[in-house]
């Protein structure tokens, strides 16, 4: 090109050239919420999320922001703006919305069978109000369970997921037995995927058992709530040392059947408050490379004062961001352990794929995600309806196994009108809420605690907790030191 | 800022410039401090006007009108992004879930090899 020539039209014009004109861009849907005193979360349609202060959101929102700075590029980049005449910013949106959605149409995965109420221990915080291990009529029968097997395979699920819960399964062993030998038969002439998981506290393992779940593929999820002393506190038993027999059992299970097939999970009792470093530390010795930190669940014994009322949440939160602190610290020390609610959270947050999680589902996963079957052939959308019917109110209960077809159940009244109910992308509170895209809907929870399946956001102790989270990960992320580093490592 | 004034039974009574908020905006934000004050909206021609009397829960009254009156402000907010967004959102919305393309029809039909400016 001569000197002098035009350079209107040359591809060599200087890069602001190329940039879009100061405020020539349309707005993309996203929300926003306070992240601290000075920075807001802003949260695109898909979930994808920005942090700014609030001079800049507005700028954005006012379009008075410079087309070369970062955040415009960054704003660009994650879909919140769009200053191009094509449509391929909205097709990807569009796209990944649709991916995060897919665990919808999959329906339901996970099926919760209980062979029994029966339960030899004696849990101060038993959600399921157990009955003793003596007790009878608390069985399921083969019929029930027949009808169970049934029901889970007209799933239209490709992967299912089968769980022992109780009461104490293996109470009941030949019921269970049944049900994984007619389950492993079906998958043989199906062609289906099951994946069987036990919940015991593993009391009763034996090598008979060991044997019948390395036979059949059968994992194990138990419950340890921290060191001897503690553990035995939440989960005495007159007949046994509580702690002594599970910790027993995790390691029979791993030397038998392999590191990865028995995992656990700790509750959160007021004593547990103080000792968050212990209970991690125990988690270690144990050999366990993941825990799952839990607060209580308001049903059954639980719901008595002096357990689920007994702390706030907001100390719940505190002894959630000390043990995570901790965790953070033993993985930079090349100690590896992951927690598990974090690490759920996080693939919420920062992949485009969706997590069938029950509690976190817009809809609620309650039916879609999930069901039990009681003993007695109830069925239940969720562990924590069947929890709310032991307690007296059988409300969610939308049918039974030996007398409603599976039509008929998941299309009950009870179980549509309350999934219309929980989109949180349209109920007051969670519609304008930057949490949107990671959040969900606990309708039995809000209706337990609340007595409305909506409930009200500003007093619920599920918002405030996982506002709380959502908060503290996205702080730990947006210093991007080593504790950040840590976090992106447990979504591999 | 919305005029604020304090009444003797220790109420409070902000009024909100209806060219500045929306009477959406304000509502959204009495929800969410429908735990601290009991909240009573009239809407005048020029002003929408809010009683907040603070509940027995809501330890710091004066502090709380003041994030009251910060959170009208990001509600308006809100109602913006919504009012230029919400045609856009529903759009989305059909086209992730539809099977054909809602917003480029011409693409779902056209042929690639055609379209390709290299053939």
């Amino acid at each position: 090109m001569s000197e002098g020539s035009d350079l209107r039209h040359s591809p060599f014009r200087p890069i602001s050239e190329f940039l879009p004109q100061r405020g020539h861009f349309s707005l993309l849907p996203f929300r926003f919420i306070k992240l601290d005193d000075s920075r807001y979360v802003l949260t695109n349609f898909a979930g994808e999320y920005i942090v700014t202060d609030r001079d800049n959101l507005v700028r954005f929102v006012k379009k008075d922001l410079a087309p070369d700075s970062d955040l415009y590029a960054q704003l660009k980049s994650r879909h919140f703006l769009n200053d191009s005449a094509h449509s391929v910013a909205l097709d990807l949106l569009a796209t990944k919305y649709r991916t995060k959605q897919r665990p919808l149409s999959e329906f339901t995965g996970l099926h919760m069978f209980v062979p029994t109420l029966r339960c030899n221990s004696s849990c101060s915080y038993c959600q399921v109000s157990r009955k003793s291990s003596t007790a009878e009529g608390f069985d399921m029968t083969q019929a029930v369970a027949e009808r169970g097997i049934e029901f889970m395979f007209s799933s239209p699920s490709t992967v299912l997921k089968l769980e022992f819960q109780g009461g104490e399964p293996l109470l009941n062993l030949d019921i269970v037995r049944y049900i994984v030998e007619r389950t492993r038969e079906l998958c043989r002439t199906s062609g289906r995927i099951v994946n069987i998981i036990i919940c015991s506290n593993l009391a009763l393992l034996s090598d008979e058992i060991l044997d019948f779940c390395d036979r059949h593929d059968v994992s194990f999820s138990t419950s340890l709530d921290g060191p001897r002393e503690l553990h035995n506190l939440n989960r005495p038993s007159r007949d046994f040392d509580s702690y002594e027999r599970t910790c027993a059992g995790i390691g029979r299970i791993r030397e038998r059947l392999g590191v990865e097939r028995v995992s656990a999970l700790m509750t959160t009792t007021r004593h547990s408050l103080s000792q968050p470093t212990e209970i991690v530390d125990e988690y270690l010795r144990q050999g366990l490379a993941s825990i799952f930190l839990r607060p209580i669940n308001p049903y059954g014994f639980a719901s008595s004062p002096g357990t689920f009322a007994s702390y706030s949440t907001a100390e719940w939160l505190e002894f959630y961001k000390k043990a995570l602190d901790y965790i953070i610290g033993l993985n930079l020390r090349g100690i590896r352990i992951r927690e598990e609610y974090t690490a759920l959270l996080l693939r919420r947050m920062l992949t485009p794929f969706g997590t069938g999680f029950v509690d976190l589902q817009s809809p609620a996963g309650i039916g879609i995600s999930a069901v039990v079957f009681n003993h007695d052939g109830n069925v239940y959308p969720s562990d924590e309806s069947r929890m709310l019917a032991e307690m007296g109110d059988p409300r969610f209960c939308i049918g039974n196994l030996l007398s409603d077809s599976y039509k008929d159940m998941m299309l009950s009244d009870i179980l549509i009108d309350t999934i219309s109910q929980t989109m949180t992308e349209c109920v007051p509170g969670c519609v304008d809420c930057g949490f949107q895209p990671y959040c969900g809907a606990d309708p039995i929870r809000h209706y337990r605690l609340q007595g409305d399946i909506v409930g009200y956001k500003p007093t619920s102790e599920f918002c405030q907790r996982h506002m709380g989270l959502f908060r503290h990960i996205i702080s730990i992320l947006e210093n991007q030191d080593t504790a950040s580093g840590v976090l992106m490592n447990w979504l591999q | 800022m919305p005029s604020l004034s304090r009444m003797p039974d220790g109420s409070f009574v902000a009024r909100f410039d209806r060219n500045v908020y929306r009477l959406s905006a304000v509502k959204k934000a009495a929800y969410k401090y429908g735990d601290i004050f009991h909240v009573l909206i009239e809407e005048g021609d020029s002003f929408v006007v809010v009683s907040l009397g603070p509940t027995s829960s809501n330890t710091d009254p004066e502090e709380a009108v003041g994030r009251f009156c910060n959170e009208v402000l990001d509600q308006e907010l809100r109602e913006e992004i919504a009012a230029e967004t919400n045609g856009i959102r529903d759009l989305l919305l059909a086209q992730a879930f539809s099977k054909t393309s809602l917003i480029d029809s011409e693409l779902e039909t056209s042929d690639y090899e055609q379209a390709s400016p290299s053939k």
